[in-house]
């Protein structure tokens, strides 16, 4: 029979898992290498039954996790300790504490994707098509139905021997697996199409390459326009409504806005009637007051002066110790120690002032601190520098042996 | 063949599978032992000045934490196993619930606890007393840095609250862990499947009884040994560690009886490879939570909670670094291969391993306090050196010791008087039966 097509191999069916199981045995006893078993549902010891060894997956994909781990911190530490160092908060350039949750992620990350893909590319998938399909029988596999199929190209096999073997394996059907010589393979436009598509997906990355080393003078292409175009008025723009053009509106005369009032020149700018620092606090002084001053003086005034105000905080500590190494030194001006005499006799207005609008390299506070506040630090400090000159004869008599010990 | 074709045999009885003589000729040594270490340690510590009744203390509750974590974690594995309806650990979970049986022991070994902050000694817990000097300062001590801080907190860090606590966790963990053990023997006596329902369905309930407890226990005994820090996952470090300690317990004792003893043919390598990934579970989870309470501390970089972390730094076998190594990577490593867990006896190398880590892990958690109750108590600078650089002497070799064979000889006990197989379970077919994918 010439057009009798070739047989790729043969095809068993049984009717349950226990039957394949014990076939499966014979085979794998009998020395075939080229041969597989197809259920409707996963099969437990069908592993030992086939005598199929442990797969390598595991070790590729530890390979993987590796690979991310090394991956996220030779990253972590190439971007933020090497390539761009940046100090923020004081911390490390790099330390293993924060690079940990990253490189847990990418080490996951690689572990996952490689499992998915060495699990593929193990079982040689995606397979499109497979001549088992060819027989009618086999659509079984899918429902209620066991199969061993075995490949002719097997060294072992021998069609008439390998039938026996089978046979003799309780099968209820032994089918020969025909080579119908259907071109299975992708269609030339499916492949040309994938081609193109894996070309065209490099443009974008080729024009911010380009994009990287090129200068231009037009302007830049507004893809949302709604972020970079908005109605509302930046400062200082144009706007046609008012007859100023200003979008930014003065305040009409003769008008203060809500809760800008600052009335008393006293309590608001430190002057006096004449016009000259208030020597005394505008306020009633209190236990409460002076609490609140030494309150608000801890937050915003030791990190530079010190707690006592000698001009030594933290910041003041750690710039003197970079004190002339390189990029550290950035001509530091030492803060102030107000218990000097200097600002010890300078008048209560006068320190307002600079709580309020700064001085040399302090920065103003007024925007921070509210007047009342002001004062209560100005209060703080007098006692301060009180307590700077203060001698044993300031402490009462009683609670002097304290301080001896 | 997909299922082993499992019968269980039908003459089984309780005999069969309870130890008898052989535990039972251990539990006079090992409690005579046990007694007398503490006893010795007792009197070498309590003999002495505040620093060497401080070191006492704190050696006995690190050795006393120790074993209650492993009873607390079989606790809660019973629980889970009940709750889940697992068929799996059927035959592994009797040893677990007999471990669970000694909180009325570890209750016991808390009175001393108990009695020294009811009498006001500040050597362990700085709060018993907050009026003495040692602790507010004057009479040539320092007192405690953080007593405002302290002072804030004595709403619930009183003796008074303490007791009423102690006595709350223990009547809870006495009841369930009697009711379930006396509900499963009752099944070994009738063979009642119903009686596996209402296990499942009580011990729902009793999880979040026990994760409370639980929690606040390791807040009082543990986080309170420095009051003024804080850490709202404490409780959960505790379990983890505890629970992970427990598992390599079992898988310890499982091979043991599997292998070589009463229970062979009854646990075999798909239980060695259960308890082993559970075990291997619990030692990320202890790096995953050891890790989020650290984290957030670092970045915050707070005095009050950095304080904790800084005072262990200073000790070379508390760096955090050298922890997260021991207990987290080296044990990840180990466990993850499928031999390791599968092939007998295997698990013994990484479930001695995460024992004797879970330990190191309690001293890291105590032992820093005594530090800071010998710099309040004024001691040399040489005693405090040399324990930050090693905190094993004798005393943490006797109260260690003593905990543990205390521990041994009470589960010994158990496994003398009661049946190691839960023989009627009707899951048994399923646990002899069920294989890993």
């Amino acid at each position: 029979m010439e057009n009798q097509p070739e047989t790729l191999g043969l095809l068993a069916e049984y009717e349950t898992a226990e039957e394949l199981l014990a076939a499966a045995e014979r085979v794998r006893d009998g020395g075939y290498k080229k041969w597989d078993t197809h259920t409707p549902f996963p099969v437990h010891g069908i592993d030992d039954a086939m005598g199929i060894k442990p797969t390598i997956l595991p070790w590729i994909v530890l390979m993987a996790a590796a690979a991310g781990t090394v991956t996220a911190l030779g990253l972590q530490w190439f971007t933020n300790a090497y390539d761009y160092p940046f100090k923020v908060s004081g911390k490390p350039l790099f330390a293993w504490v924060p690079a940990f949750p990253v490189t847990f992620e990418l080490t996951v990350l690689f572990a996952g994707i490689t499992t998915l893909l060495g699990m593929l590319a193990l079982n040689r998938l995606p397979r499109l098509h497979n001549p088992l399909f060819d027989v009618p029988r086999f659509d079984r596999a899918t429902q209620d139905r066991f199969f061993l199929s075995l490949d002719a190209t097997d060294p072992l096999y021998n069609e008439s021997s390998a039938k026996a073997l089978l046979a003799g394996s309780g099968a209820q059907a032994i089918d020969e697996v025909p080579d119908l010589g259907a071109d299975h393979k992708l269609p030339t436009w499916m492949w040309q199409t994938a081609v193109v598509i894996v070309f065209l997906t490099f443009v974008p990355l080729g024009l911010i390459v380009k994009a990287r080393f090129n200068i231009t003078d037009q302007p830049a292409i507004h893809i949302l326009t709604d972020m970079d175009y908005q109605a509302s008025y930046r400062y200082g723009e144009q706007v046609p409504l008012f007859a100023d053009g200003r979008a930014m509106r003065p305040q009409v005369d003769g008008t203060v806005a809500r809760g800008a009032l600052m009335e008393d020149d006293a309590l608001h700018l430190g002057l006096d009637d004449q016009g000259l620092p208030l020597a005394t606090l505008p306020m009633e002084v209190t236990p409460e007051l002076m609490a609140r001053g030494q309150e608000r003086f801890d937050i915003f005034c030791t990190p530079c002066h010190g707690e006592l105000g000698l001009g030594d905080g933290m910041v003041a500590r750690r710039a003197a110790a970079n004190r002339g190494k390189a990029g550290m030194d950035g001509g530091w001006v030492p803060p102030t120690n107000i218990t000097e005499s200097v600002i010890a006799g300078q008048a209560d207005g006068e320190l307002y002032n600079v709580i309020k609008n700064g001085i040399r390299t302090m920065p103003a506070y007024g925007d921070q601190i509210p007047a009342a506040d002001r004062w209560a630090i100005v209060l703080y400090m007098r006692a301060l520098q009180r307590a700077a000159t203060s001698t044993m004869a300031d402490v009462p008599a009683d609670q002097r042996g304290a301080l001896n010990q | 063949m997909s299922q082993h074709s499992v019968t269980i045999p039908t003459d089984l009885s309780a005999d069969k599978f309870t130890l008898g003589s052989t535990a039972g000729r251990l539990v006079g040594g090992l409690s005579i032992t046990g007694v007398l270490a503490l006893v010795i340690a007792a009197a070498l510590g309590l003999g002495g000045d505040i620093v060497s009744a401080s070191r006492f203390w704190h050696a006995y509750l690190a050795g006393y934490m120790f074993i209650t974590s492993i009873a607390l974690g079989a606790m809660i594995f019973v629980l889970l196993q009940n709750v889940t309806s697992a068929g799996w650990s059927v035959t592994v979970r009797r040893i677990a619930e007999l471990i669970t049986q000694t909180f009325p022991l570890l209750g016991l070994l808390a009175i001393p606890l108990v009695t020294a902050v009811m009498l006001g000694q500040t050597e362990l817990f700085y709060w018993a007393d907050t009026d003495s000097n040692f602790v507010k300062g004057g009479e040539g001590f320092e007192g405690y840095h953080a007593y405002g801080l302290m002072m804030g907190k004595t709403g619930y860090l009183n003796p008074t609250f303490f007791l009423a606590r102690m006595v709350i966790y223990f009547f809870a963990w006495i009841l369930i862990s009697r009711w379930a053990l006396n509900t499963s023997l009752e099944q070994d006596r009738t063979g009642d499947p119903k009686l596996t329902n209402r296990l499942k369905k009580l011990s729902a309930p009793a999880i979040p009884v026990m994760a409370l407890t639980l929690t606040f226990f390791a807040f009082d005994l543990l986080m309170s040994l420095e009051p003024a820090w804080f850490s709202t996952i404490f409780g959960v470090y505790y379990f983890a560690g505890g629970f992970g300690a427990f598992m390599a317990l079992l898988g310890i004792l499982s091979y043991k009886f599997g292998e070589e003893g009463i229970l062979k043919g009854f646990v075999r390598d798909e239980h060695y490879h259960d308890i082993g990934k559970l075990t291997f579970a619990f030692v990320m989870f202890w790096g995953y939570i050891a890790f989020s309470q650290y984290i957030l501390i670092w970045y915050a970089n707070i005095p009050e909670e950095t304080e904790w972390y800084l005072e262990r730094s200073h000790m070379p076998w508390a760096r955090v670094e050298l922890l997260f190594i021991v207990k987290f990577v080296l044990p990840f490593l180990g466990l993850m291969s499928r031999h390791m867990k599968r092939v007998p006896g295997r698990l013994i190398i990484f479930g001695s391993w995460m024992l004797f880590v879970h330990l190191w892990d309690i001293f890291f958690l105590v032992m820093p306090s005594h530090v800071t109750t010998m710099h309040m108590a004024n001691a040399s600078e040489d005693v405090i050196h040399a324990f930050e650089v090693f905190p094993v002497g004798i005393q943490e070799l006797l109260c260690v010791i003593g905990m543990v064979a205390l521990f041994a000889a009470g589960i010994a006990r158990q496994f003398s008087k009661h049946s190691l197989l839960a023989f009627r379970d009707p899951r048994m077919t399923e646990s002899l039966s069920f294989h890993n994918p």
